[in-house]
């Protein structure tokens, strides 16, 4: 019993995890339809925030309030300098950002060097559940996974922003034709995103390894579940996520990692190949 | 050159035009539609733009609302140059647009969709008579706007762009797709609010009966250019404008 619930906990952890890193992608790709390949180095310059925190002796949760402020701020001259050249030319697009996940990755690596990092885990308590020792830490994780996401949807889809966001992303020209500044909402939009991303990767940090490939790790997962939940619908994510997340930690657990990789793969095709535009794709909110 | 240029000024003589296009060309991409355009419309003016499909009348619309990007000529509206602003400062300026196919947010409830014209601006409460004006959309205002009918959707097209208070509405085939009874519904309504407010429209439209009960002057478009303008009352003319650019 207790070794299930241990099951459960991981599961939920990874599951929440995996949605927390797709959440900012939500938003640039599957609400603006940014294809950012970038996306996974901008979650590593969030762990990196951590890791320098550290280094610096700095609390913890200092590099978690920084790491949203100093990614997004990369996302904002990122945004300036190359996105909004690009918005609604996906091929473009998917070359812009991975020439920048290059450069990040490089510019990484020229100044921390190709090396892992960790971090330690600002709670150092474990719970003991009938025998076994739970790390404390995770659930934590998993709460603050759990009020970023609501905080999140909350935002999109409770809040004047949220609408105007929506509108913008929806139809840009009939939403300017009302008056809205499209140009700084897809600004704004965007930044939100990355920020999201630099948070993600600062609140992982302490429960992986911190090292200039990191991202794509992350990368193709985070895409995966907003394609098997449906681009476009907000909802889609916590979906896809839950079904990349769940199948991936029950048959790491039971087979192996490689077999649960190749399990996502095979979910992907087949729901892409049943519902196209993925499980919530073409109705919710937008 | 059909009609004549005086004609342009010929309605309101004593105003100076609300909006003046000169010389105006655009396009998409390396196609240019619009080939030197001219057209005022005055204060309280309700003009309507005709012509065959494909003649740029769409293109004008957009261009004058900033969708597409500026290349030569002038639009001054209440004297002030708009010709390079973005869209959302001429919509602030006092331009109001109803595009063709209506494009309101399906997703959104209509009173979501009404909303959006208020966010992020001074003025924070709708026009008190836009409900009297179109009562459905009382009724209607947690529905969501993809559910209403065509001729629904259109009097929340409408309705949007009244929200902010515009003084000016460029109207885009407001009666494409609807049934004819609907379209009369919403001409009346149109008129009823233009008298009352003495808002400006100008008008793109096909429908020759709409045109009528709503406009003072028509201008005619082919090509790119207006071509003749001329008061609404000589359509009735057996070999007139309609018969000369629409074929009619």
């Amino acid at each position: 019993m207790a070794e299930l619930a241990i099951i459960v906990l991981n599961g939920t952890t990874t599951i929440l995890t995996l949605i927390l890193v797709a959440l900012g992608l939500v938003v640039v790709f599957g609400m603006m339809g940014v294809i950012n390949m970038a996306h996974g180095e901008l979650f590593m310059l969030g762990a990196y925030v951590a890791v320098v925190a550290e280094a610096l002796g700095l609390p913890f949760w200092l590099a978690v309030l920084a790491a949203p402020l100093l990614v997004g701020l990369a996302g904002f001259a990122i945004e300036l300098v190359l996105i909004r050249h690009v918005y609604r030319r996906a091929l473009d697009t998917i070359l812009a950002t991975w020439g920048l996940s290059i450069a990040i990755k490089q510019a990484v690596a020229l100044s921390f060097g190709p090396g892992a990092f960790s971090v330690t885990p600002p709670i150092d308590a474990t719970l003991v559940i009938g025998g076994f020792a739970y790390p404390v830490y995770r659930l934590v994780l998993t709460g603050l996974a759990l009020a970023i996401i609501g905080a999140t949807f909350w935002l999109f889809l409770r809040t004047d922003f949220g609408l105007v966001a929506r509108a913008v992303i929806a139809r840009p020209e009939t939403a300017a034709a009302q008056g809205i500044d499209t140009r700084k909402v897809m600004r704004t939009s965007f930044v939100l995103g990355t920020g999201l991303a630099g948070l993600a990767g600062a609140l992982v940090a302490p429960l992986i390894s911190v090292d200039p490939q990191m991202g794509l790790g992350y990368l193709v997962p985070a895409f995966l579940s907003i394609l098997i939940g449906g681009a476009g619908a907000l909802a889609g994510v916590l979906v896809g996520g839950g079904l990349v997340g769940g199948v991936d930690s029950l048959l790491t657990l039971a087979l192996s990692p490689v077999a649960a990789q190749i399990a996502v793969f095979v979910l992907a095709v087949v729901v892409i190949r049943l519902r196209p535009r993925g499980i919530l794709g073409g109705r919710g909110e937008r | 050159m059909l009609g004549c240029a005086s004609c342009i000024l010929a309605a309101r003589p004593e105003m100076a035009p609300l909006l003046a296009i000169e010389g105006l060309t655009g396009g998409y991409g390396r196609s240019q539609v619009l080939h030197g355009v001219d057209l005022t419309v005055a204060a309280g003016e309700v003009v309507a733009l005709m012509g065959r499909n494909g003649m740029g009348k769409t293109t004008l619309l957009r261009r004058c609302m900033g969708l597409l990007p500026a290349r030569a000529g002038n639009i001054t509206f209440d004297g002030a140059a708009i010709t390079d602003a973005a869209t959302h400062q001429i919509v602030r300026a006092g331009l109001g647009y109803v595009p063709q196919g209506r494009e309101i947010f399906d997703d959104f409830s209509v009173a979501d969709n009404l909303r959006l014209s208020l966010l992020g601006r001074a003025k924070t409460t709708m026009p008190a008579a836009l409900f009297t004006w179109f009562p459905l959309l009382t009724e209607r205002r947690g529905q969501r706007a993809g559910t209403l009918s065509g001729g629904e959707q259109q009097m929340l097209a409408i309705a949007r762009a009244l929200v902010p208070g515009p003084r000016l509405i460029l109207l885009d085939e407001p009666s494409e797709g609807i049934q004819p009874s609907l379209v009369h519904a919403i001409g009346e309504q149109l008129a009823a609010i233009v008298q009352a407010t003495g808002l400006s429209l100008l008008l793109v439209e096909q429908n020759v009966d709409l045109v009528t009960m709503l406009a003072e002057r028509v201008a005619f478009m082919e090509r790119g250019r207006i071509v003749e303008t001329c008061p609404v009352a000589d359509l009735a003319a057996a070999d007139g404008p309609l018969a000369r650019h629409l074929s009619l």
